[in-house]
């Protein structure tokens, strides 16, 4: 009984074929070989004049860490023909490589733009504390791509000392370089220094941007950010209304009670709920009266939240 | 009781010219949950050979050359 | 007629299915002792088998800490089952989950994680959150089959279990399996033997009339309960069907779970909610089912409401993850989410643990009642355990059995039984003609349809009984004329078994429970002072379907009566009477 059905006799031979379908198809098998010269194999076929089979054995080297492979993945990224540097940089991300580490903050300030996001985005998987400088200087990158791949390092990382370049991002022209910036700092604390560039955040222009500025003072528990949060409840769209009525509760603040409870008349339901559930984090008496209306709301998962959240405002 | 011969449309179409089977691929053989897909020796490539289809598309996002599309089966559309 | 070919092979532990929960089995047996034989049986190939051959688009029930207690999970299932769980099970399954969920992120299962790395659990459910994304979700096979690899592990693809082996004592002793290309044969002598074969999924008919347009894998055909029930194994409340709100026609998930915290629900024709709690429980396909009937239907799932972004973000999830044909099939009806409801139906009947609760019975140890052989995910009891369950349950069930099999002998395996099983397997192949194994599935499917799908009657259950009757005498006609169509021959006795285990359930419990699910005209109303039991179905000394119930054991966590009926009142209520 054969297991696991693996024909690696013939891989050698039909890796060098001059047919390059064969080739091909070669490397796509060299992928589950234990055939010890696999890997050298695939590294050979990175370098292979036919683009197809490179793209291949990018792809099958997901499945042999070893740092020679990652550096021959690495020079992959600047391959003329994008889906190979494509494969190149899914592969590197995927393979989550601990040794790789310095050859990756190595490339993430070298070479082309996508071959610097590559590494920066291989690099967040890692969490290494070396990254934290390679990433902080491509928070200046003239690319948007790569500045926001760097933001994910610095977030992953909870780089403190960041703060300051996270704050000139946090105005950066690109959206989404923005709203990557309010997800990263989860690790500001209290009084720090980036903490009025979240509460810009909730008033940035761009709604998602909103949104992940006011999840992430919740998270952080940030009181100062209090004010900006209950004006954030009056915001046109529903979803930083919810993320801001979700942080409200987890500040505890006793200020926001009637735009909380004002939110519980809402039409969107799951905002309803997340009121409820926020006047329960709150526990002030106060917010009973509207607690039992809402505990006879049409949507049962509105009225079960509202009974929690009213036993809690008791007890 | 003879048996008929049935006439269905199959909802996976390969495409010949990208097919590799010739070259030794059999990767949609290979995944394919209901084992549906077989290699025509003759063409090289692979075909359907019995309808009897989940469109659930291993076979085409595994295909290494795009040769393979899933489509929804007629009765389905 | 000469002997057929047959291979013999020795195992400590023999995972018999390759899909979710198997694999995790076969890597935990092996994990706990690198020195055992653990032998994966697969009727497909593991890379692409099972109910996540396309990856899983997150995962609905994640107990992690900071978002959601043990206890809360217990007792929100509890109540999704109107009571009818083994809590027992239930608490093993929230304990090891979200270990399980850091074991398969070492393994590179990719998690939707925040900006600083840690999870991002979006909420479902009322009591706790569960929901945790996973974007790229369709590597989860890769992975598994990665990890298989690493650990040596002997993976055995394209044979289909037929029937398990037992011994004079009671014990499992193996399995034999047919493969599905060549017809040979390998019989597994084996001390532990996992089951993991998925949800009878191919039971009733889906009403395009596809025989594989099926919402489970079609692969997943009942073949472990149909093993289990031979070899003697007790099936637990058989009766809870699975029946899910699907896409119309394509049979896939929408899905309410992915689109539910983006803030799309479900409506009726007239684009209004009807029900607020997408979660999918008996009771929700209840209040569904009404809707359609009351002639507010079609009923729809609308996103229509959303900023474009947000249905971007939904596209992206649900055309690339578990059924990524969904964008296609939307894209050749002309149906875009930001302007058209997606059209729901009802789907068939099935048996899933998954996203129901009936199935092999296991205990918290995932044992059945046979002593050596063990269950988990969607054939196994566990209620609502969905992949991450299937995991977590695979998990426990690898590592009872390497533990089980330390101890004890390998079995001796009975050439007869053997001998005889071969002769079951084979003689459709020994025909040169009869009925193709396509026809005698449609009829049986068909029937279920007729006949079982609620609401149940038991007039009508009767008549179905005498009609499968009658196809088990037909299964002496059925003509295979390759491998493959012996697969099928094999799978249509299998989905015939269901269908005569899925009645005989059904008309045991005379009462109604679990909304839909087991609805009974006959039997309205739930009475819980005779029927809050398990129902437990199995096969006698002389060869019948019989059936005992089991009482509940006593409750871990307490639940009281108020919270039990959360799911009773799911229909939104006119304004005047919610003010009552």
């Amino acid at each position: 009984m054969t297991l696991f059905d693996t024909e690696d006799e013939d891989l050698a031979d039909r890796a060098a074929s001059p047919d390059a379908g064969i080739r091909r198809v070669a490397m796509l098998a060299l992928a589950e070989s234990e055939a010890p010269d696999a890997r050298a194999l695939l590294i050979a076929g990175l370098a292979d004049p036919v683009a197809e089979v490179r793209a291949a054995a990018a792809t099958a080297l997901e499945e042999h860490p070893g740092l020679d492979a990652a550096r021959a993945l690495m020079a992959a990224l600047d391959d003329p023909d994008p889906t190979v540097r494509g494969a190149a940089s899914g592969c590197l991300e995927a393979r989550r490589e601990q040794s790789a580490a310095p050859l990756l903050i190595a490339r993430a300030s070298h070479g082309a733009a996508f071959a610097r996001a590559a590494a920066l985005r291989a690099l967040r998987e890692l969490a290494v504390p070396e990254a934290a400088g390679v990433a902080h200087d491509a928070l200046t990158d003239p690319d948007p791509v790569v500045r926001r791949e760097a933001i994910g390092v610095l977030g992953w990382l909870r780089a403190e000392a960041a703060q300051p370049g996270l704050i000139r991002t946090a105005d950066d022209p690109e959206p989404e370089v923005r709203r990557a910036t309010m997800a990263a700092l989860v690790f500001v604390r209290s009084g720090g220094l980036a903490v009025p560039a979240l509460i810009a955040g909730l008033r940035d222009s761009d709604w998602r941007v909103r949104e992940e500025a006011a999840a992430t003072i919740g998270r952080t528990r940030l009181a100062e950010a209090e004010p900006a949060l209950i004006e954030a409840m009056d915001d046109p769209v529903w979803q930083v209304r919810l993320k801001s009525a979700a942080s409200l509760g987890r500040l505890g603040a006793r200020r926001a009670l009637p735009a909380l409870i004002g939110a519980l008349r809402s039409d969107v339901s799951n905002l309803r709920k997340e009121a409820a559930a926020a006047l329960g984090e709150i526990r002030d008496p106060a917010a009973l009266p509207a607690l039992a209306e809402a505990a006879a709301d049409a949507d049962p998962e509105v009225r079960k939240t509202a009974l929690w959240a009213a036993g809690r405002c008791r007890g | 009781m003879p048996l008929a011969a049935h006439a269905t449309s199959v909802p996976v179409i390969v495409d010949d010219a990208k097919c590799i089977a010739a070259k030794g691929c059999t990767v949609c053989v290979d995944v394919c949950p209901l084992d549906v897909l077989a290699i025509d020796l003759v063409k090289g490539a692979a075909y359907m050979k019995y309808d009897e289809c989940w469109y659930c598309m291993p076979c085409e996002v595994d295909c290494p050359t795009g040769a393979v599309t899933v489509n929804i089966p007629y009765l389905l559309r | 007629m000469s002997a057929p070919k047959t291979e013999t092979i020795e195992a400590d532990v023999l995972v018999i299915g390759g899909g979710t929960g198997g694999p995790m089995a076969a890597i935990r047996a092996k994990e706990a002792n690198p020195a055992l034989r653990v032998v994966l049986l697969e009727k497909a190939n593991v890379k692409r088998s099972g109910a996540i051959s396309m990856g899983m688009d997150g995962l609905n029930n994640a107990v992690i800490p900071g978002y959601a207690t043990p206890e809360q999970y217990v007792k929100e299932i509890t109540i999704a089952n109107d009571g009818i769980v083994h809590q027992k099970a239930l608490m093993a399954y929230a304990n090891g989950s979200f270990d399980m969920i850091r074991y398969l992120d070492k393994l590179d299962v990719k998690f939707e994680k925040d900006g600083a790395g840690d999870y991002a659990v979006r909420k479902v459910h009322h009591m706790g959150t569960y929901v945790l994304p996973m974007p790229q979700g369709h590597h989860v096979k890769k992975v598994l089959y990665r990890q298989l690899r690493r650990l040596r592990i002997g993976v055995i693809n394209r044979y289909m279990a037929t029937r398990l082996l037992t011994t004079a004592d009671g014990r499992v002793g193996g399995a034999i399996g047919v493969n599905t290309r060549t017809s040979e044969f390998l019989v597994v002598r084996a001390k532990t033997v996992i089951l993991a074969c998925g949800a009878a999924g191919r039971l009733g008919l889906p009403a395009s009339g596809y025989l594989f347009g099926t919402y489970e894998n079609a692969a997943n055909c009942g073949d472990g309960h149909a093993m289990a029930y031979h070899a003697g194994a007790e099936l637990a409340n058989l009766e809870c069907y699975q029946i899910n709100p699907l896409i119309k026609d394509y049979n896939g998930p929408s899905c309410a779970y992915v689109t539910g915290p983006f803030g799309g629900y479900t409506a009726n024709n007239k684009g209004q909610r009807f029900i607020e709690c997408d979660y999918w429980s008996g009771q929700m396909m209840l209040e569904f089912w009404r809707e359609l009937q009351g002639g507010n239907g079609p009923v729809f799932l609308n996103m229509t409401h959303l900023a474009p972004e947000t249905v971007g973000e939904i596209e992206t999830i649900l055309h690339s993850n578990e059924r990524p044909s969904r964008g296609r099939f939307h894209a050749g009806r002309g149906t875009d989410y930001r302007n058209k409801m997606v059209e729901m139906h009802i789907s068939e009947i099935g048996f899933c643990a998954g996203h129901s609760a009936s199935g092999v019975w296991v205990d918290e140890l995932a044992r059945t009642s046979i002593p050596g052989l063990y269950a988990a995910g969607d054939m196994a009891s566990v209620p609502h355990n969905y992949m991450l369950g299937a995991f977590v349950n695979g998990a426990i069930a690898g590592e009872q059995a390497a533990a089980f099999c330390a101890d004890i002998d390998l079995p001796d395996a009975d050439a007869d039984a053997i001998a005889a099983e071969q002769d079951r397997v084979l003689a459709p192949t020994r025909r040169e003609d009869g009925l193709s194994p396509y026809e005698v599935e449609y009829k049986t499917r068909r029937l279920v349809n007729d006949y079982l799908a609620p609401p149940k009657i038991t007039a009508k259950m009767r008549l179905a009984q005498e009609r499968f009757a009658e196809i088990r005498e037909d299964m002496d006609h059925l003509v295979a004329r390759d491998p493959h169509e012996l697969m099928r021959a094999l799978e249509a006795q299998s989905i015939l078994d269901c269908a005569d285990m899925a009645a005989a359930a059904s008309l045991f419990r005379t009462e109604s429970r679990w909304g839909f699910y087991h609805y009974r005209v006959d039997h309205p109303d739930t009475d819980n002072a005779n029927w809050f039991r398990h129902t437990m179905l199995y096969k006698d000394a002389n060869g019948a379907m019989a059936h005992r119930t089991r009482p509940i054991d006593p409750y871990v966590v307490p639940v009281d009566a108020t919270e039990m009926t959360a799911y009773q009142s799911l229909r939104i209520a006119p304004i005047a009477q919610a003010a009552e």
